[in-house]
Parts: C-alpha cells; sequence; structure tokens
C-alpha cells in the first residue's frame, strides 16, 4: 500500500469517526492493515499515529488494538504507536499485556522525556486499573497494584511538576487508600492538589490551559473537597466540548476511583451533566443506568447549585439528563414467571393508542416478545409475562391481564399490553408527532435490557440512517437482545420500537443493496394500527 | 412536518452550510427546538457572496459571540462615504445616518463628545468602533439592497443586489412550499428587509403560513420608503402572503433593531394593528446577535406554538 493509499483511507477513517460509523471504521481498519502486509516496509508514522487517534476517539478500541497489533508486526514500532497501542490494552482489559509493553516502552524511554513519562503514566494507570477491578483492597496484589501506581505517577510528577495529570491521579489514589484503609507510602495528597490547582488557575488565566488541564484542576479540586471549584472547572471543561474519549475518562474516574454514583448528593451532579454531554457526544459504548436520584425533589433540590454555576447551559444538561431518567423508569423487564428475561416493554398512555382503552399506561412489546398464539420460538403467552420494572427499587414483577394488540412479527411486530397495575409516579412516555430528518446527522437513543441485563442506554454510534412510513433504520449497534426497546429522538419523545437488527438489513424506498443497520418500527404506524382494530388480530 | 426557509442579516458569514447548522444549534440549545430531531426541514437562503468576496472565517462573524465583534481590519471596503453616489441615494442615506444619531462615516476610533450622545445611544454598552462599523455594514448592505447595486463580489462576477438576491429567496420559498405541513421564514436583520420585500412586491414569491422577524429595520421610515409601492403604513402587511401570524421579536438595546423597534403601527392590515411586536432581552453587549435572539424564550415560546410542538 503506498502512502497516498493509507492517507485516502486514514482521511476515510476520519470522516467515519465523525459520525462514529464504527462499523465502516472496522472495514477502513481492515483494508488498511492488509495493506500494511503487502508492503515491504512500515506504514509511515505520522498516518499510523493519526489512525490510532481517531479510533480512540470513537473508542473502538478492539480496532485500535488490532491495528497496533499490525504496525508493530511490521516494523513500526515507534514510541508514539507502542503508547497507542498500550491504551487500546488498557481499555480493552488486557492488563497484564499492557504493563509488560509499558515496561518495555519505560526502559527505552528515559524519564523527563516525553513519551517516557507518558509510558509511566500509562503505567501507573494500568495499575490503577488493577486495583481497581480487584473491587476488594485486601485482595491479593490490590495493595501492591495501588502502591505501584502512585509510585508511578508520582515519579514523573516529581521530576516535572509541570506533569499535573500524574500528580492528580497520584493524588486521587493516596486519596482512595485513605479511603480504603491502606497504608501507602506518598505525599499529603491535598498539598499535591493545591500545588496543581495554583498551577492550572494561573495558566488559565493566561489562556494556556489545554483540555486535560480542566478536568484536572476539576479533580484535584474534589481532593482539596472545594465543590463549587470543582464544578466551576467543569463547567469550564464541557464547553470546551470534549470528545467522547476526554468524556469517559473523566467519567470512569468519578465512578471507579471515587465510587460516585448519579445520586451521590456531593458530586452526583457533576456525573449527571458529564453523561448527559457524553449521550451529545455519542461513542462507542452503552451507558448503564442502575442508580436514580430517590426522589426528583432531591435531585432538583441538589441540581440547583449546579444550575447557579453552570447557568442556562448547565440547567440543560441536568434537565435533559432528569428527562431520560424519567423515560428509564418507564421501561420494563420482560420475564416468565420464573425471572427468565424475555426482552423489553414501555409504558404509554393508553389513549395515545386507542381513545377507548382509556388513560391508564399500557405496556408495549414486541409480538415475537410477547403474543398470544406465540409468534415463535421463544415467545411467551401474555398469561406467562411479567413486567419487571428494574428502576423502581421495592416493586414486584407485575402481571400481564390482557392482550389488547398485536402484529406479528413481519407485520409491525407489536403486542400491545395491560397489566395488573401501573407503577405509581411513573410517568408513559411520550409520542414524537413525526420521525426525525433522515439527514445522517440525528442521534436516537435506545432504552432496554439487552440479553435480559441491567437497563442500558445505546449509546453507540446512533445515528438515524433512513425511515418510511413504518420503518426506522438506525446505526445503533444495539447489543441482541433489546427487543421492545423504546427509541427516542434527541427530545426524549417516542418514535419508534426496537425490533431487529441485521448485517445485511434491505435498504427503503425499493433502493436495492443492504448495510447493516437495526430497524425499528415508526410509532405512528402502530398508533394507526392501534386506532384501527377491533380487537386482536 | 414543517419547513422553515431561514434568511440571514447584514455582513459577511461563514459558508452556508455552516451558517446554517450555526442556527439550528442556536436554536437547540439549552433545551431549545431541535428540528432534526422534531423532523422539521430547513433551508437558508444565503446572500452574503453577493456582496462578500469569501466566506468569512469567524464563525457567525456579525451575528457571533460578543468576543467576535472585536474587529480587526475590515474584511472589504463597507465605506459608503467616498462612493459616487446618485443625488437620491445621497439624501435617502443622509436621512438614515440621521437616525444612527452619530456619523456612521467617520473616523472609526472616534467617539462623540457625551453631550453628544442621545440617551437611547447612552444605554448601548457597546464600543464606538465596533457600533460605528455595523453602521457602516448596515448601511452599504441596506443600500445596496434597496438600490439595487451592482456588486462584484469576486472579479468577473457582478450580481445587481436586489435581483440577484430577490430570485434566490423566492426560489427557495418555492421550494419550501412544495414541502408537507406549515412553512415558515425566518428573518434575521437585512434579512427581514429582503424577505418583507418579496413578500410584499414580488408577486411569484408563493405565500407562507407564518413570519417570523428579529432584529429587524423594518421601522425606519427610510425602509419604508424604499419598500413603495407596496408599502403603506396602513396596509403594510402582507396579507396575501403570510397566511398566519407575522411574529417580530427586538430588543430595545439592539443597535439595528433598536432604533425604531415596534413595528405593528407601521405594518397593518386596513388600519388594524396585526404584527405582534415582542420584546426579548437577549444577554451580553452584543444584542443583535442572531444567535441570541434563537436562543430567547420568547422567540422559542412563539415558534413551538406556530410548530405546535414541544420542546425538552
Amino acid at each position: 500500500m503506498s502512502e497516498p493509499d493509507a492517507a485516502a483511507l486514514v482521511a476515510e477513517l476520519e470522516t467515519a469517526a465523525k459520525t462514529f460509523d464504527t462499523t465502516s471504521a472496522t472495514s477502513i481498519c481492515d483494508r488498511l492493515i492488509a495493506g500494511m502486509y503487502r508492503q515491504p516496509a512500515p506504514i509511515d508514522v505520522k498516518l499510523a499515529k493519526q489512525a490510532l487517534g481517531l479510533l480512540r476517539s470513537m473508542r473502538a478500541f478492539a480496532d485500535m488494538r488490532r491495528l497496533g497489533d499490525a504496525c508493530l508486526a511490521t516494523g513500526q514500532d515507534g514510541a508514539q504507536i507502542v503508547r497507542q497501542y498500550a491504551q487500546a490494552l488498557i481499555e480493552s482489559g488486557a492488563l497484564v499485556a499492557a504493563e509488560k509493553v509499558l515496561l518495555d516502552l519505560a526502559s527505552r524511554e528515559p524519564l523527563g522525556s516525553a513519551e517516557g513519562d507518558e509510558a509511566r503514566g500509562l503505567l501507573g494507570r494500568t495499575y490503577k486499573q488493577m486495583y481497581l477491578d480487584a473491587g476488594n483492597p485486601r485482595a491479593s496484589g490490590a495493595k501492591e497494584a495501588l502502591q505501584k501506581s502512585v509510585a508511578a505517577y508520582l515519579e514523573v510528577y516529581e521530576n516535572d511538576p509541570s506533569k499535573t495529570w500524574h500528580g492528580q491521579n497520584a493524588a486521587e489514589m493516596l486519596l482512595r487508600a485513605e479511603r480504603d484503609g491502606l497504608a501507602i507510602e506518598g505525599p499529603d495528597p491535598r498539598v499535591i492538589a493545591r500545588t496543581i490547582l495554583d498551577r492550572i488557575t494561573k495558566a488559565h488565566e493566561a489562556g494556556e490551559a489545554d483540555i486535560w488541564d480542566l478536568g484536572t484542576a476539576r479533580q484535584v479540586a474534589m481532593v482539596l473537597g472545594e465543590g463549587d471549584v470543582a464544578r466551576e472547572w467543569l463547567k469550564r471543561r464541557m464547553e470546551a466540548e470534549p470528545d467522547a474519549f476526554v468524556l469517559a475518562s473523566g467519567i470512569r474516574q468519578l465512578e471507579e476511583v471515587w465510587g460516585i454514583t448519579e445520586d451521590d448528593l456531593a458530586w452526583g451532579d457533576m456525573l449527571a451533566v458529564m453523561k448527559s454531554h457524553m449521550m451529545e457526544a455519542g461513542g462507542g459504548q452503552s451507558i448503564q443506568v442502575d442508580h436514580l436520584p430517590p426522589e426528583p425533589e432531591a435531585f432538583e433540590q441538589r441540581s440547583g447549585g449546579l444550575e447557579k454555576t453552570f447557568g442556562s447551559a448547565g440547567a440543560v444538561t441536568v434537565k435533559w439528563w432528569t428527562l431520560a431518567q424519567e423515560r428509564l423508569r418507564a421501561i420494563a423487564r420482560i420475564e416468565d414467571h420464573v425471572g427468565t428475561a424475555i426482552g423489553t416493554a414501555f409504558l404509554v398512555k393508553a389513549s395515545d393508542l386507542n381513545p377507548e382503552w382509556g388513560d391508564d399506561a399500557v405496556a408495549v412489546t414486541n409480538a415475537h416478545v410477547v403474543s398470544h398464539p406465540p409468534a415463535m420460538r421463544g415467545t411467551i403467552e401474555p398469561d406467562d409475562a411479567v413486567a419487571n420494572f428494574t428502576m423502581l427499587e421495592g416493586l414486584d414483577p407485575i402481571e400481564v391481564t390482557e392482550l389488547l394488540f398485536q402484529s406479528g412479527p413481519l407485520d409491525l411486530d407489536v403486542a400491545v399490553l395491560r397489566l395488573a397495575s401501573v407503577p405509581e409516579g411513573v410517568t408513559p412516555v411520550p409520542l414524537a408527532k413525526a420521525l426525525p430528518r433522515a439527514d445522517g446527522e440525528q442521534r436516537l437513543y435506545v432504552m432496554g435490557h439487552p440479553l435480559g441485563g441491567e437497563l442500558k442506554i445505546s449509546i453507540d454510534d446512533n445515528v438515524l440512517i433512513d425511515h418510511d412510513d413504518v420503518k426506522v433504520h438506525y446505526r445503533a449497534p444495539t447489543e441482541p437482545g433489546s427487543s421492545g426497546s423504546p427509541v427516542f429522538n434527541r427530545n426524549w419523545q417516542l418514535i419508534a420500537l426496537h425490533h431487529a437488527g441485521n448485517d445485511r438489513m434491505e435498504r427503503l424506498h425499493g433502493e436495492k443493496g443492504t448495510y447493516q443497520a437495526n430497524e425499528g418500527i415508526a410509532f405512528k404506524a402502530i398508533t394507526e394500527a392501534c386506532a384501527r382494530p377491533p380487537g386482536v388480530g | 412536518m414543517a419547513h422553515i426557509t431561514f434568511i440571514h442579516g447584514i455582513g459577511n458569514k461563514p459558508s452556508i452550510d455552516e451558517l446554517q447548522r450555526v442556527w439550528e444549534r442556536a436554536l437547540a440549545d439549552a433545551d431549545g427546538v431541535d428540528l432534526g430531531a422534531e423532523g422539521i426541514t430547513a433551508e437558508m437562503v444565503y446572500w452574503a457572496d453577493v456582496m462578500y468576496e469569501s466566506p468569512s472565517v469567524a464563525a457567525g462573524s456579525h451575528e457571533s459571540a460578543d468576543t467576535a465583534m472585536e474587529l480587526g481590519e475590515p474584511e472589504v471596503d463597507v465605506d459608503l462615504a467616498e462612493a459616487a453616489l446618485a443625488a437620491d441615494e445621497e439624501a435617502w442615506l443622509a436621512g438614515l445616518r440621521g437616525k444612527l444619531n452619530f456619523d456612521a462615516d467617520g473616523d472609526d476610533e472616534y467617539a462623540p463628545p457625551m453631550e453628544d450622545i442621545g440617551a437611547e445611544f447612552e444605554r448601548i454598552p457597546l464600543p464606538w468602533a465596533i457600533k460605528r462599523r455595523l453602521m457602516k455594514v448596515f448601511l452599504r448592505d441596506v443600500h445596496h439592497y434597496l438600490f439595487n447595486t451592482d456588486s462584484t463580489p469576486r472579479p468577473g462576477e457582478t450580481y445587481p443586489c436586489q435581483d440577484e438576491i430577490r430570485r434566490r429567496f423566492v426560489e427557495a420559498v418555492q421550494r419550501g412550499a412544495e414541502q408537507d405541513g406549515p412553512h415558515i421564514v425566518i428573518a434575521h436583520s437585512m434579512g427581514t428587509v429582503i424577505s418583507y420585500d418579496c413578500l410584499k412586491r414580488v408577486p411569484e414569491c408563493p405565500a407562507v403560513d407564518a413570519y417570523m422577524t428579529i432584529g429587524s429595520p423594518l421601522g425606519l421610515d427610510e425602509i419604508q420608503d424604499k419598500l413603495q409601492p407596496g408599502w403603506t403604513r396602513d396596509d403594510g402587511f402582507p396579507h396575501d402572503k403570510v397566511r398566519g401570524d407575522w411574529v417580530n421579536i427586538y430588543d430595545h438595546l439592539d443597535p439595528v433593531a433598536g432604533l425604531d423597534p415596534a413595528i405593528a403601527n407601521d405594518y397593518r392590515k386596513g388600519g388594524v394593528n396585526m404584527v405582534r411586536d415582542v420584546q426579548q432581552t437577549n444577554p451580553g453587549a452584543w444584542r443583535h446577535d442572531a444567535g441570541k435572539y434563537l436562543g430567547g424564550p420568547q422567540f422559542r415560546g412563539h415558534l413551538a406554538r406556530i410548530l405546535e410542538i414541544e420542546s425538552v
């Protein structure tokens, strides 16, 4: 592969990265790798670095690993390439492999050199992850990993105090050791934090702080317990429009190192803001949601402080995220009576479907999840189905009492179910008036219980591709088992009922050919069909 | 679903795609009206290239954030002071300059003595150099349009401004009329003069369902004078072409709209006020910004009402 060819492929990758088109990215990687193996000389280091960086920004770590492997195997083993490869290993959980690669890199690149410091920082990150993954401070090797993590970060920071990211991590891990009751050697984390905060504040005032500095400042302010200061830095960072990778790093740090959830009264609002920005930025993963504010009022009260700091922009994201959480409360896992998960369902107002069905909420799922007679193998009868609202603590699964409407899997693939009771305080999902524009830029959000597991919001590459009056195609690689999930527009209004995904989905509007896509049924088609019946069939 | 035809205001602009993106984002930001999510199509009528050589690099230019108003060297010569103008044009310009309450063609750095500053302008917290430069752009763009002056933005490319911009607007409205659902025109600044001119005075311009003007100078006598024949104070409302509301949003401290902000009494239908004049307070010093108008609660409230949608 000549350099122009490689450059063209990297340019293609750049386009794919802009829309989080991970399917195309994988295919481009295939071609890039095949080309690399055909050439006698290694790929140009700049191109390799750019390609790896693009994959990182999409959080496409499997492809990043493959490409890194191919670079190293074909002789492109520049320090930057090795470092990015190690990063992919860490992100995909191959921590021991990452440690070996980074130890080797650190032995090649001296302390104080750019790559040497980066390698040591990533080693600190690797050991930190080992400690966090252990999930138990007393586990074999856990304390040792934490000590190594602190030592790796501190080595760089103490040698060069301008390496604030390393210092911040050292401070956070030392604080974590305090919280976990582990005696770890090192300075007072608050002293490190204060020094770093002063330094970044000066840099910011001089207009010299970058986006990573803003995140570092927020985190050291947290080490100092200065909430208002931390929120001010978070605001600055969000205004700088960080990409998905940057956001994910911050979210991971809050969740894993600090153990914060959205209902944390001290810091949870910051996590909510970052998650909502993450959903806006898209990027390679689903967000698992297993914590809700205990009471809407409590969240309101708490977010008041955040709104004060963030002004209208901050209030938006909190409000938007709150609305997302409200939708989550209306989603149930459809199970049989022994608790086997079958699919997802969600509540809509019955009168939105058919005025004669009354004002109560009813549950909507796919006919291939629940129908009578069962539409296919694995489908259960309404009598055997219960709706388990997993976000609502202390609520037993609710029996299905009536099948109000169904349309088979090859038609609208929908079943409308009346439940024995409707959970209190849950708002049925509102319906969108129209489908979003099919201009390739509209984001959709799918909420459900993939494979019957925890409730998740898919934010992965979730772009609307096309739609007609009945079908909606989107590139949101929902995990298998998301049948019956609601598909929302950006305003959290229901636009479709998810029902299938296929690598070779036939295109709409009679166009020839196939593409990789998920398919939902336009909800307007379902409401029109429900208003038409009589009865089931 | 609905369709919106946007038309921008005075000054150079970024590329058409970028400008439309900036406007749509301003509309959607902060829990606003997300056109894409609502399935609402839109088209920007772009005319900056009729007067300017190439798109501006700074996003938004005269419509962007306050920082963009830290003006450097002018991108083009917008000074009409030394242009050779016909007597009627000179007279018209003199009238409009008089309204501005200071000499827009003077030295950019000159600030008038306090006693010469009218109370109206004292309240506008804008540096004089910026205000004067804005008014130069305003005078030039509005003059070129209303007098159909030839413009040669690039070598070998000459347009009679009004003919060319009218053609673009009318064609966009024709395309919008073919879409499903209500069709709304949203115009800013000089775009309000162009859209009004077409809706009132160009017979082939199709009708629209609603009309929203923001930061409009349509209240100025000098502009109304040049919209004749067609405009009269008692029958200025383009009722043949605007089937529903005309909502005019202004900020008193917008240097363009603030000259004569409320226009209902100037664009009546059969002697009756029909235009809904709505005051909105835009943030910051630079109140003429289209983005700030699009992001304001009054504007969004009326747009959501017209579109019959609920935003987040």
